[in-house]
């Protein structure tokens, strides 16, 4: 190859690899991979609740929001009303858009407590989201929505946590995140969405998310099964079982004790 | 927590002491005053969280033991009427299935948790206040006052009504000779009672035993027993199959303390005065009831409930 040629190639090459270089590295500066701990929840028959762990790499000065996110689903709810002097359940209200778990956590409190309104997270988000039908007025939606949230964080299924997230170590221009979550013993089993959202001054920089799946396992899916797929047999296994425990019981008891024939003879 | 048992049909986690100890005491209670306890165990687990209508439907469950347990005891000891059971028993399978399928309708328009609950308050107010009277009563009468009770319990237009039906039949072991409508009826209301509340129905069988179909008190709680055992086994049977709210893990926890509390309490009752337990039995059941009521008069913290319970 002739001289010239060689370092028209090497005038060709180095802006290229710099112009490579010059647009990864935003994308570096963009991109960060949560890591939630244990990635698989599993029911068992001792279950009471879990705690997951989470941590995040994040360009440093940047702030973060983890939402844990369950599919929307549409349940009826009841008001409660007062008649006779006694409270119960009176008007019926579906719910829409509602996702069955949503837990919020930020590293900057201000962020859940006074989010922007542009802000694509918290209970603000849900609030557009969410549709009431049925027996609820226009102007009652407000309100409703308030109830609906008290209801929902009485069952630790929604709950926002301001400040919950650590910004715990630096490293070049990343910082770690750390932080963790309840997710409740009434769960249901599915797949649940983390998703992180890395906010700079306020605004957006990226968003990224990884499933969190929740299954039953050993007994308690072994009942849940029968109980919904084989009712009947799962039915006269409960009596039998039932039956066998007392009768077992009894003669356990009954041999420790003599009865009135017994006494008699 | 490791301590805890997730119950798959109610989707929540109870504490497992927590369920032994109300099995176990609410046994205890029954082995001690010679009652079924399950119109204690259903509003005690709502109160630990369970909704009222798996609550009610796994309390069926456990009475099938902890009565198989008892019924076995009375067999031994031949204080059993298998016939008048079999007949209150024809009786309660009607009705323990009109009861589970108003409780399904119940659940459709979102009154089931309600309904389980005013029912409890009326029937646990009744049962309390004569249970509370009648200790009372046969207290006063060992201080002196003779002649109380036997006068409550004349009844001469009641003794005519019951000669008057048709479909006489001898039962033998209780020594009576009376209408087939009557255990059949008795056993048709227990039966939608019990699978209304989830209970055995012997707090209410027992004085319908004793003072409408006049069966010996030594016959009275072995047949009632026999009976609870079919009908509790059909109410679990027909809430397994009809409302899927049978929760096993949940059972299995509530019957291994209730059955063993119950033997327990057999053999310490027979150590205690009889009128001071039914004291002791009434109050717990009116502060139950009390509990209740008191939930359902004052302004809840939820304005809103999840339709059908959790």
């Amino acid at each position: 190859m002739k001289p010239e040629k060689r370092l028209l190639r090497l005038v060709l090459c180095v802006p290229t690899a710099l112009f490579f270089l010059m647009i990864s590295a935003p994308l570096y500066a963009t991109s960060s991979r949560i890591f939630v701990k244990p990635d698989l929840v599993r029911i068992g028959a001792l279950y009471n609740g879990t705690r997951v762990d989470l941590s995040v790499e994040i360009p440093r000065g940047c702030d973060v929001i983890v939402e844990v996110m369950g599919r929307d689903i549409e349940e009826a709810v009841v008001q409660k009303v007062r008649r006779f002097g006694l409270w119960m359940n009176g008007t019926e209200i579906v719910v829409r858009g509602a996702p069955s778990l949503y837990l919020a956590m930020s590293s900057e409190p201000a962020l859940l407590t006074s989010p922007s309104v542009s802000a694509s997270w918290g209970y603000e988000v849900l609030k557009k989201r969410v549709s009431f039908s049925g027996h609820t007025k226009e102007t009652e939606t407000g309100s409703v929505f308030k109830e609906f949230l008290q209801l929902k964080e009485s069952l630790q299924l929604y709950g926002i946590f301001p400040g919950a997230l650590e910004v715990s170590s630096f490293s070049g221009n990343r910082s770690t995140v750390r932080g963790s979550f309840e997710l409740p013993s009434n769960v249901t089993p599915g797949t649940y969405q983390v998703s992180l959202s890395v906010i700079q001054k306020g605004e957006l920089l990226f968003r990224e998310g990884i499933p969190l799946k929740v299954v039953m396992v050993g007994f308690p899916e072994l009942v849940y099964l029968m109980a919904e797929k084989h009712a009947v047999v799962y039915g006269f296994l409960c009596i039998a079982i039932a039956a066998l425990a007392g009768l077992v019981v009894g003669l356990v008891f009954a041999k420790s004790k003599p009865h009135k024939d017994e006494l008699r003879n | 927590m490791i301590w805890s048992l997730y119950s798959p049909i109610a989707g929540y986690s109870v504490n497992i002491f927590l369920l032994l100890g109300l099995g176990g005491s609410v046994g205890f209670l029954s082995g001690l005053c010679g009652v079924g306890g399950g119109f204690l165990m259903t509003p005690l687990l709502i109160m630990a969280g369970i909704p009222p209508t798996v609550a009610a439907a796994t309390d069926s469950n456990q009475i099938v033991a902890s009565a198989t347990s008892g019924a076995y005891a009375h067999y031994r000891m031949g204080s059993v009427d298998f016939k008048m059971g079999l007949f209150i028993f024809a009786g309660g399978l009607v009705g323990s299935t009109v009861g589970v399928e108003i409780i399904k309708f119940m659940r459709e328009v979102g009154e089931a948790d309600f309904f389980i609950e005013i029912t409890y308050v009326v029937l646990l107010g009744i049962l309390g206040f004569f249970m509370m009277a009648d200790s009372i009563v046969c207290l006063i009468e060992k201080r002196g006052v003779p002649g109380l009770i036997e006068k409550s319990k004349k009844g001469f237009f009641h003794d005519r009504l019951i000669q008057a039906l048709p479909w006489k039949m001898r039962f033998e072991k209780s020594g009576v000779t009376l209408s087939l409508i009557l255990p059949v009826l008795a056993g048709g209301f227990v039966g939608m009672v019990a699978a209304i509340l989830g209970v055995g129905g012997g707090f209410i069988m027992l004085p319908i035993m004793c003072y409408v179909l006049r069966m010996p008190m030594h016959v009275v709680v072995g047949t009632n027993l026999f009976q609870e055992v079919l009908v509790c086994a059909n109410i679990t049977a027909m809430q397994a199959i009809t409302n899927h709210t049978v929760d096993l893990a949940l059972a299995l926890i509530l019957l291994s303390g209730s059955t063993v509390g119950a033997q327990f309490g057999a053999r310490v009752a027979q150590k205690l005065n009889a009128d001071h337990l039914k004291l002791v039995l009434a109050s717990v059941v009116l502060l139950v009831m009390v509990k209740i009521l008191v939930e359902l008069t004052f302004s809840p913290d939820l304005m809103l409930g999840i339709m059908g319970g959790r």
